[in-house]
């Protein structure tokens, strides 16, 4: 006889899995950044600045916090993280809140939609190739999304910043706005900004679920409940998607999950190329600076949306497969 | 599947994108009357707080800010809010006289007590301005005057001051925090132009004349600065006449970019021999260290081919520098002193008559313990062009049977092993205003008294750091030419660092404009004095 377990409970047991794994990631958070080598304070005063002297750096070290034992700015960072001061950025001499907000949000406009946009359109092309499997139409989808999976996303990007920006002038050089709209105007004009960077990610990320669901297809073709429906004289089109591709989603959903915290790191290629001020370009800054705080928020928010993400996905399973119910 | 569903959505989502493009309203770059300039940068920009970002803060000193005095093309000290000074002779008491009619952008008078106050505030409150803590005594004013007594000679003050823009006493004097501050006002000067938004998203700055400047109103009506990630979006932009010139302050243009342009058409350049040195190799002189043997580092300076580097890396832009190390745009330059000479007979005889010779036959020379001699040099990663000269250096150094190991590093990785000594060699380049600072010449990177993210302090020969005091003991003019001459020459004997090119600076703009004055300081066209020369021609 087989034990029930009670749905909330699974959820609780989920969450409190994945709310041990954010408090390790935390402190994975806070010691990484500080073993890299350098001192963060000579990046605020510059590469010139001579600072010897009248003990101004040390007072800067004093006012930052960075002359507090590690262990104290260690509970210090944890008090942060749940009470919302996340203190200040030394690249940005503003609150951490403020430096990533803005940063967080241009980040999503871009990821949000490729995953959706990608996962949609590797689900339909995947499913199609598989249905087709050794045709002409499974060979040039496959192909031609495999030789786009092969490629940098960078040189992508730069191929499409290229041609549609620089020869033909369809789309703007780089960043997210022109500036000074507001409204309609302003959200149009976002849109036209986003449309190769978009285009850029939608197209790497849907290669892979290209790939993933086609395998995924393949393999449950051949199952017998897809021959009854068959049989039965179900449209093609029916098999396929209704009963063919949800069976094959989970692996899909699983990949969705992983590449998200992917796409924030990942992007920032893309974000170089396309001057988008995400949070690629923000962490490879703050790396680069050695600015603890921001470092150690920026990965705070890509874990807990990672998490996130993988704890729906687990979720979303139990819903895509009622035998996990 | 219904095939014509499908197509149907390919076409439909085709016509959509292909539409896109018309959603944009308008186009950013309407002249909107007058003489506007579009400039390009590829520096990020964090606030509009010149205490807390450093490079808002050096484009705030040719737009939004003045300072006492600038140098000119020949490398004079001009006046500038300072109309006139005075220097005692033993360069402790400076005297200025603040020009009158100067205001603020918000309409207050400008004023000694202003200066003054902006003196003292950086010394207090400045982390980078901590030299001004062990130099700057007291200032006072009477007037329009304002005098600066100093607790020890510093003939080197007025070149300081040239960096250091004057800031609004009724705005700052209640700010404890300079380098947190976020409120209003932060960007008010009395500078040619007001900065009248900054858009980050955008990547866009734009400044508008200031008709009240007491200089007279510049030439442009109003200044677009676009910032870009990468320099090719950036070039791009140049072509497609979305930009008209370029910035940088201490950059150079990428020589690789420049073919495109020429290709391109509609787009001219200006030159000028650049002030600091792009490319150079440091060596760590501390005592039992293979590279503070002189005849070693004397033959690393003969190993290396200066003029490839020049070639190939530089693409002709470059030159083959002095073992004065400064280039010739620097006052006082020591022609007297040789060029760097290639010639790795001589420094193969060097090092065989010194005893560093290859025992063992594996193509590598040992050190005084035996092993082979393999020097680790540092460089940064950060820098491509610097990553292709260290790669030509290591050949250059191995055909003479020097061992060299680069290590590629993050520019914070650099300066912390570089401060910590933990390099034989390194790969680094002296900016222009780097090679003014201290007691000029470059001595700023060599003096070990000094601490700096980007200088090597590596020389505390006594002589040496006895002429960077009497040079800085010395007021502009008379002795300071022969003292410069001086440490140019002890830069030869010591050779703390060997420069590996120096560089003719391009700087693009496209046709349409004239009259650019080229400033060695802050990079380029892009200046104060161009504000008030450069025409756009209709």
């Amino acid at each position: 006889m087989e034990k029930h377990v009670h749905p909330q409970a699974v959820v609780a047991v989920k969450t409190g899995r994945y709310l041990l794994v954010l408090l390790l990631i935390i402190t994975f958070n806070f010691i990484i950044p500080r073993l890299m080598p350098g001192d963060p304070l000579l990046n605020i005063i510059g590469e010139e600045a001579y600072y010897g002297a009248g003990g101004a750096l040390e007072n800067l070290r004093e006012d930052l916090g960075l002359d507090r034992p590690l262990i104290r700015q260690y509970f210090d960072y944890l008090g942060g993280v749940f009470t919302g001061d996340w203190g200040y950025s030394y690249l940005y001499m503003q609150p951490v809140l403020a430096a990533v907000a803005g940063h967080l949000g241009w980040s999503l406009i871009l990821i949000l939609p490729a995953i959706v946009l990608a996962a949609l359109a590797g689900a339909f092309t995947g499913s199609l190739a598989a249905w087709r499997r050794k045709t002409r139409t499974d060979t040039f989808l496959t192909g031609s999304l495999l030789l786009a999976y092969s490629m940098p996303h960078y040189w992508l990007a730069m191929i499409m910043l290229f041609i549609f920006a620089f020869l033909l002038g369809w789309f703007p050089l780089g960043r997210a706005v022109s500036g000074g709209l507001e409204g309609f105007a302003c959200f149009s004009d976002v849109m036209w900004h986003m449309v190769l960077p978009l285009g850029v990610l939608t197209l790497s990320k849907a290669a892979y679920d290209h790939l993933i669901v086609r395998s995924s297809v393949v393999s449950i073709i051949g199952e017998d409940y897809i021959l009854t429906a068959q049989s039965r004289g179900v449209s093609a089109a029916v098999v396929l998607f209704k009963h063919g591709l949800r069976n094959a989603l989970a692996p899909l959903v699983t990949v969705t999950a992983i590449q998200f915290g992917m796409l924030f790191s990942g992007a920032v290629m893309v974000e170089v190329v396309f001057s988008w001020p995400g949070m690629g370009t923000l962490i490879y800054e703050a790396i680069a600076a050695r600015d603890y705080p921001l470092l150690q928020y920026a990965f705070f928010i890509i874990t807990v949306c990672v998490l996130a993400a993988n704890l729906l996905a687990d979720l979303a399973y139990r819903w895509l497969d009622p035998r996990l119910r | 599947m219904k095939i014509y569903a499908f197509k149907l959505l390919i076409i439909t989502a085709s016509i959509l994108v292909v539409s896109l493009p018309l959603l944009s309203c308008g186009s950013e770059f309407d002249n909107e009357g007058g003489i506007v300039l579009r400039i390009g940068s590829t520096r990020q920009f964090k606030t509009t707080n010149k205490f807390a970002d450093y490079w808002y803060g050096v484009l705030a000193n040719i737009t939004t800010h003045d300072s006492l005095i600038k140098l000119d093309t020949e490398m004079n000290i001009v006046p500038w809010l300072a109309t006139e000074w005075e220097i005692s002779e033993d360069s402790r008491v400076f005297t200025f006289d603040i020009a009158e009619g100067a205001r603020w952008h918000d309409g207050e008078p400008l004023t000694a007590e202003d200066v003054k106050f902006s003196i003292e505030y950086y010394r207090d409150k400045d982390p980078q301005a901590g030299w001004m803590a062990e130099v700057i005594d007291s200032v006072s004013t009477q007037g329009n005057r304002v005098t600066v007594r100093l607790g020890k000679s510093y003939g080197n003050l007025m070149m300081e001051f040239m960096t250091y823009a004057i800031i609004p006493r009724h705005i700052w004097y209640e700010v404890d925090e300079p380098l947190k501050y976020e409120g209003e006002g932060r960007a008010v000067g009395s500078g040619p132009f007001r900065l009248v938004s900054w858009d980050n998203a955008a990547g866009k700055f734009i400044f508008e004349a200031n008709p009240e400047y007491f200089r007279g109103k510049p030439n442009i009506d109003r200044l677009e600065i676009y910032t870009y990630a990468n320099m090719d979006a950036l070039v791009m932009a140049l072509v497609r006449g979305e930009i008209d010139t370029w910035w940088d302050y201490s950059g150079e243009f990428p020589i690789t970019h420049i073919p495109v342009l020429e290709d391109a058409g509609g787009i001219e350049f200006a030159g000028a021999t650049f002030l600091g040195v792009p490319a150079a190799l440091g060596f760590n002189l501390e005592a039992g260290e293979p590279t503070s043997d002189p005849v070693l580092r004397q033959a690393v300076s003969l190993a290396v081919n200066y003029g490839q580097i020049a070639e190939i890396v530089y693409e002709g832009y470059g030159s083959v520098p002095g073992y004065g190390f400064v280039p010739p745009t620097h006052p006082n330059f020591d022609q007297a002193i040789a060029g760097m000479e290639h010639n790795p007979g001589k420094a193969a005889g060097l090092l065989d008559n010194s005893g560093i010779t290859d025992s063992n036959g594996d193509g590598l020379r040992e050190g005084a313990d035996g092993k082979n001699l393999e020097l680790a040099m540092l460089v940064r990663n950060d820098m491509p062009g610097l990553m292709r000269v260290a790669e030509m250096v290591a050949a250059d150094l191995e055909a003479v049977g020097i061992g060299t190991v680069p290590k590629a590093v993050d520019s914070s990785t650099w300066v912390a092993a570089k401060d910590a000594m933990e390099y034989d060699m390194v790969l680094f380049r002296a900016t222009p205003w780097g090679t003014l600072m201290h007691a000029g010449h470059a001595s700023g990177y060599f003096d070990s008294r000094r601490t700096g993210a980007g200088v090597l302090h590596n020389l505390a020969a006594p002589d040496y750091l006895a002429l960077c005091d009497r040079r800085l003991e010395t007021a502009p003019g008379g002795e300071q030419a022969e003292l410069d001459r001086a440490i140019q020459q002890m830069h030869a004997d010591y050779l703390p660092a060997i420069a590996l090119v120096w560089l003719e600076s391009v700087y693009p703009y496209r046709e349409g404009w004239t009259n650019w004055v080229v400033d060695h300081i802050y990079g380029g066209v892009v200046n104060s004095f161009s504000w008030f020369e450069v025409t756009r021609v209709t």
